[in-house]
């Protein structure tokens, strides 16, 4: 127990002590140290005070531009969508640059041979994953445009994805875990075209379904965490798939009833 | 609170701190939008954050010194007085407006390594230990640049306040 009237013989007070004492960062009992120190010498209580009155009137006079109103330029959820298109048009602008990409893969890929199959797949899924994380953050948040065909339209969104992917897909039915299909849309990346299914669960928590055919065979599941997007990615039969939540909770049931679904005959 | 929303929250903290360095609201802005472009980067593939603000107090330091120091430096020599009078608010209160202005002026005397340490622990009120691992120093560094930025900017205002104080009503 510390006796206030009583103190213990203070341990010298170091200067470090002084800036913790004016920017508020000293426990109780060194505080009280500090200023039984300052009263004993006027000259360096006369110092403080000038850099605590000089700290006060900085964040005053600083204190205008936090208030400010954020500019539409650095709002985080424009700057997610620029950076999507950035890399479209990155790949639209200088195709060789993504051919020849493509050859430094394939190149690394023929020398490594086989040993290289594994880290490249992980990529792949991560990438995947990424892809799958920006087009959720920028669509499902978005209640004006994220659907191109409702689910009025379900045959016609299947047989258009089914053109744009080449590949034969159901959109599955996630009623018994509580969502509903809203629709679909198909976007562009940087590998090439991808599907997107989006789902609500009628009180405002979206999920999405990524689709996108994929150079490797298979790849496990792998958690995927992007800012606020959350979920798992994977490759089955050259087709990747990922399902993401900006909700915190595990999305790893509905992953594999997702799984399941789009690959019954398994 | 998410990382995203975490990233939001410190928007503006990081517009002050880059205006504070740059003295110019676009230039501020844009350094502001480079490291957020650069976070939003590096999200993906960062495995944990620790605490969000430092690190994107870091990515903007790191942007600062890499390409943005020269910009100001060249603003500088064009003319430093026509912009600090442009973007300082004169509010309601003359007199705390120009002991304002004064300090903010005082804060250019500074060498650069003062005014971030000072600026972050005062204005931004990161730890010491935040600034040290933001700035890439030492802490007992910190603490030293500490004591010399607020005992210089003490001297210099000591030197420009006293006139203003004798003013008549």
């Amino acid at each position: 127990m510390i006796e206030p009237d009583r103190p213990v013989p203070d341990r010298p007070v170091q200067e470090d002590e002084l800036h913790a004492y004016v920017d508020d960062r000293l426990d109780p009992a060194r505080r009280a140290a500090v200023e039984r120190h300052l009263r004993a010498n006027p000259a360096l209580q006369q110092r403080i005070d000038g850099w605590q009155a000089q700290s006060e009137t900085l964040r005053d006079a600083l204190a205008f531009k936090a208030r400010e109103p954020v500019p539409a330029s650095l709002h985080l959820g424009r700057l997610l969508e620029q950076r999507i298109a950035g890399r479209r048009r990155w790949a639209l602008d200088r195709p060789w640059r993504v051919a020849a990409a493509m050859l430094l893969m394939l190149g690394v890929g023929a020398a490594g041979g086989w040993t290289l199959r594994g880290p490249q797949r992980m990529g792949e899924v991560t990438r995947l994953g990424m892809e799958a994380a920006a087009a959720h953050t920028v669509f499902a948040a978005d209640p004006a445009h994220p659907i191109e065909i409702g689910p009025e339209n379900r045959p016609e969104l299947v047989a258009w994805i089914d053109r744009q992917l080449h590949r034969q897909l159901n959109v599955p039915d996630l009623s018994t875990q509580g969502y509903r299909l809203v629709g679909g849309r198909v976007l562009s990346t940087m590998i090439g075209p991808a599907a997107m299914l989006l789902y609500d669960d009628g009180r405002g928590v979206r999920i999405t379904i990524f689709l996108q055919p994929m150079r490797s065979d298979v790849a496990p599941m792998q958690p995927v965490r992007a800012g606020a997007a959350n979920g798992y990615a994977w490759i089955d039969a050259h087709m990747g798939y990922s399902v993401i939540s900006d909700q915190d909770g595990s999305m790893h049931g509905l992953a594999d009833h997702v799984r399941q679904a789009m690959t019954p005959e398994r | 609170m998410t990382v995203m929303g975490e990233i939001e929250a410190t928007i503006p903290a990081l517009r002050r701190y880059a205006w504070s360095l740059l003295r110019n609201g676009a230039d501020a802005d844009d350094l502001v939008q480079d490291c957020l472009v650069r976070a939003l980067d590096r999200l993906t593939t960062t495995q944990a954050i620790a605490a969000v603000k430092p690190w994107l107090f870091t990515i903007m330091h790191n942007l600062f010194i890499s390409r943005w120091r020269t910009a100001r430096r060249r603003r500088e020599v064009v003319s430093s007085e026509a912009v600090e009078a442009a973007e300082i608010p004169v509010g309601p209160g003359q007199d705390s407006a120009l002991v304002m202005r004064d300090l903010l002026a005082g804060l250019d005397h500074l060498s650069e390594d003062q005014r971030q340490v000072l600026l972050l622990v005062t204005v931004e009120g990161l730890e010491y230990r935040e600034v040290a691992a933001i700035l890439d120093v030492p802490m007992g560094t910190v603490m030293s640049r500490l004591s010399r930025a607020r005992d210089n900017l003490r001297m210099h205002m000591d030197g420009r306040q006293r006139p203003p104080l004798r003013r008549v009503k």
